[in-house]
């Protein structure tokens, strides 16, 4: 029994203690930026996340420290990591822009039917795909109980519904698993082949996204955001998603 | 009509949805636009991947073959509504030596699968003499359609942006189409892009009037040594076929029955001979970094009053004409005044003649008194004076005061060195000034935490809620279905109705026969005879007798007797005893509910 009750007060304490330590260290970390020591808040942040996971204001407030310090391609990074975690925070999307405006990075014009698909992130289209999905078999399971003129009508409805859902979260799933997931840390020379020596093909900028394609050696060949493409060395790029 | 509409939503449903599943398999098809070349010739590669936009393409070594990739197009199509997607990326490819080579199959990645080409074979011909023969435009008839006029004055250097004006010549007299812009064969030498559009005029040569289009562009030398080029250019001719189906015999209607006859045209220029010099190795400045052209070098700092270890941004522009390929940022290098970090391409702007290309690059004072921003110096040479020449920015004027907060400046925060990837380092409280200052402030909660960054149709929960919510769906779609029908069966509503009438009313016939009362009984048992079989044979209860029971074939033996005895109960008075009413009731029981 004593030990049932000291196993139940360390369980107690460590959900008290828990978030106690992780806003600590974010208060510290936000007090280092707000001294304007950058490098200090970045790593007490980071070592937040080793800790205690992802967050999008973790990642939004690393992207900020980045950013003030200059260090473009990381500050990009966490911009799109807080994006993947809430693509809809409006200050996630605010200083993104004027960063990306402010740095001459690549702001593409999106088509219509991307700004209609990005009515809603691709979490929220899915949600609501499962939502109609719900209610279309709960419909059809009470059928009997439900059994009126209007109960086929309301099937047919809610069967539009959730096929219309389910094609945009559909497409909203393709550009979001499609969507650049490397970004380029530094300056970069983009070269013809995967060697030292090799001949440059132009610049990419760091910061720019990039997705990845065949690898030789420390050297891996991408795709910039803007249609660039040449190898360059592995180290030179993060992935969006941590590994 | 309900089974109707369930079965047109399930249609439309997997309609809507099974497009999205369809998926083509990926081809590679690679052509080469012709199978023999000189050695001075190229040859045109393109690689057609279809199902992908883009493809990671694995092309093939091959000893004295050189691949240059002239970049990839994309194209999506729309055939009877399912789309597909494919990339053309186009080689251009140069040969060391005479001979015949094999192009073995080129591979391309398509989502973590291989398919590849067909292998292609080019015959490589060392005949100086035909290639420039037939690149000569020296066909009078043709000059007289068409003609391209190309000059280059002088030598250049490798490396020298040349601008040159293309112009092609168009005999007004003839009805000629472009099919292609102007194109450059020969090696050793690039021509840029066309950026502008083309400008057209007109002008006489000779007796003759010619339209003229100029493409203005640039050509350069990727490596020294005599470069025979030319120019060509695709059209066409229209001239007008004579057709002898005129019936009128009139020149007046040749035009409604003569028609157009297209011939392709190509138009070249003569052979050109386009000198490459390499760069003088006399007089190259210690930080030339290969930039030809003339240029000039202006810098700038913000802030100008700073303390001491407070970063300065210095902004570098160079301006002027050349190869900005090759023009990198100048370098402050660092000093015992200076911190320096890594200098970045900030833009590139076209203005009228001029092209301007900005860097940025961070610096930090290590002392005080420092009073200016020394001049940066940019080294190039100079094709017009054929010499390396050096500019020099102006000063920037600034202050550093004596930090009241910064003990040891020497120690920074970041060491900005790609080759360590970045890392940061805390090694002292070195402050940075904002770089920015309209971003939104830092949040001050952390947040919900999560363990992945994972969307939530990839998360297994929502899997298998989904994949349950069909099962579900489809289950009690079926069951509704098999339901439906089993009700909706003619002959077994009426047996349900015959059942409830039987249900109804053998409890009832079972209390008059304990009860005997005969006269109720015998009714009662007339009414469920005659209700019964008028459900089955669609006739008003009134008119089901012991006759309609025999001529419809129903032996029913006791219900013709109950029919049979309640009209003689009616007419004569004799009425059943308690044990025929019981056998009655019992054999009623066995007959009507076989």
């Amino acid at each position: 029994m004593i030990f049932f009750r000291v196993f139940l007060i360390l369980i107690f304490t460590t959900f008290l203690v828990a978030p106690t330590y992780a806003n600590s260290l974010f208060d510290q970390a936000n007090e280092a930026f707000s001294k304007d020591n950058y490098a200090e808040a970045i790593t007490l942040y980071e070592q937040l996340a080793t800790e205690k996971g992802h967050s999008a204001s973790l990642y939004f407030n690393i992207a900020n420290s980045y950013a003030q310090l200059g260090e473009n391609g990381k500050a990009v990074l966490n911009y799109e990591r807080a994006l993947r975690l809430a693509p809809n925070n409006a200050d996630i999307i605010k200083n993104f822009s004027y960063f990306k405006k402010e740095t001459g990075l690549f702001i593409e014009e999106q088509p219509t039917l991307d700004k209609l698909l990005n009515l809603l992130t691709p979490n929220q289209w899915s949600l609501l795909t499962l939502f109609f999905l719900v209610a279309t078999s709960t419909t059809v399971i009470l059928w009997k109980k439900l059994s009126s003129g209007s109960t086929p009508r309301a099937i047919a409805t809610l069967s539009i519904f959730f096929t219309l859902t389910t094609v945009s979260s559909l497409a909203s799933a393709q550009t979001y698993l499609s969507t650049a997931s490397y970004v380029v840390i530094n300056d970069q020379k983009l070269m013809v082949s995967p060697f030292k020596n090799a001949e440059s093909k132009g610049l990419i900028k760091g910061g720019r996204t990039a997705s990845v394609g065949k690898e030789y050696k420390t050297y891996i060949h991408i795709e910039g955001e803007t249609g660039q493409q040449g190898w360059v060395e592995k180290k030179s790029l993060e992935p969006v998603i941590p590994e | 009509m309900t089974h109707f509409r369930i079965f047109l939503t399930l249609i439309v449903w997997i309609l809507a949805t099974t497009p999205c599943f369809a998926k083509d398999e990926p081809t590679i098809i690679a052509q080469l636009n012709t199978n023999s070349i000189s050695v001075e010739k190229a040859a045109l590669l393109t690689v057609t991947v279809t199902g992908s936009r883009s493809p990671d393409l694995i092309m093939p070594q091959v000893p004295g073959l050189t691949f240059h990739s002239r970049g990839t197009s994309t194209m999506i199509n729309m055939v009877n509504g399912s789309f597909s997607k494919s990339s053309a990326t186009k080689y251009v490819v140069q040969a060391d030596q005479e001979g015949t080579y094999v192009i073995p199959p080129i591979a391309a990645e398509v989502k973590g699968k291989i398919y590849k080409s067909e292998p292609l074979s080019l015959i490589v011909t060392d005949n100086k003499a035909k290639s420039t023969g037939k690149a000569v435009s020296s066909d009078s008839k043709r000059n007289e359609i068409a003609f391209i006029e190309l000059e280059i004055k002088g030598d250049h250097y490798v490396g020298e942006q040349v601008p040159v004006t293309i112009r092609g010549f168009f005999n007004e007299r003839y009805k000629i189409s472009l099919e292609s812009v102007p194109a450059l064969t020969g090696d050793g030498v690039i021509m840029a892009p066309f950026s502008q559009q083309p400008t057209q005029g007109r002008v006489r040569v000779g007796n003759r009037i010619y339209d003229v289009v100029d493409w203005k562009t640039t050509l350069s030398a990727i490596k020294e040594g005599e470069h025979k080029i030319q120019i060509s250019l695709n059209a066409a001719v229209y001239t007008r076929e004579q057709n002898n189906s005129n019936p009128f015999n009139d020149p007046f209607f040749d035009s409604f029955f003569n028609s157009n006859k297209k011939t392709p045209l190509e138009v070249s220029s003569n052979e050109i001979v386009f000198n490459a010099l390499p760069l003088p190795k006399d007089g190259q400045p210690e930080n030339y970094t290969g930039a030809i052209g003339d240029f000039s070098i202006h810098l700038e700092a913000d802030p100008i009053i700073v303390d001491i270890g407070e970063p300065i941004t210095i902004t570098t522009t160079v301006t002027g004409k050349g190869s900005f390929d090759s023009v990198h940022a100048p370098v402050f290098v660092e000093n015992k005044d200076w911190k320096t970090y890594k200098p970045s391409n900030l833009d590139v702007e076209q203005q009228d003649r001029n092209t301007k290309k900005i860097f940025q690059q961070v610096i930090i004072p290590r002392v005080d008194g420092i009073e200016e921003v020394p001049p940066i110096t940019f080294s190039y040479f100079n094709p017009e004076t054929k010499a390396y020449e050096t500019s020099k920015s102006m000063p920037v004027a600034i202050h550093v005061k004596k930090s009241k907060t910064v003990e040891n400046p020497t120690k920074t925060i970041v060491e900005n060195k790609p080759e360590q990837n970045n890392q940061l380092k805390t090694e002292s409280k070195v402050t940075k000034k904002k770089l920015y200052t309209n971003l939104v402030p830092q949040h001050l909660e952390t947040g919900v935490f999560h363990s992945k960054i994972e969307p939530v149709f990839e998360r297994t929960w929502f899997i298998v809620l989904v994949v349950i919510c069909f099962l579900l769906i489809l289950f009690f779609s079926t069951y509704h279905i098999y339901n439906h029908f089993k009700d909706t069966n003619p002959e077994k509503e009426l047996k349900r109705k015959q059942k409830r009438l039987l249900d109804q009313n053998f409890p009832e016939l079972d209390k008059l026969c304990e009860n005997k009362q005969t006269d109720d009984f015998t009714n009662l048992a007339k009414d469920t005879v005659q209700q019964f079989y008028s459900i089955e044979l669609n006739l008003p209860p009134q008119a089901i007798t012991a006759t309609t029971l025999e001529f419809n074939k129903l032996n029913n033996t006791v219900a013709k007797t109950i029919l049979e005895s309640a009209d003689k109960i009616a007419f004569s008075g004799e009425r059943p005893g308690p044990k025929q009413m019981e056998d009655w009731l019992k054999r009623l029981k066995e007959e009507l509910t076989k």
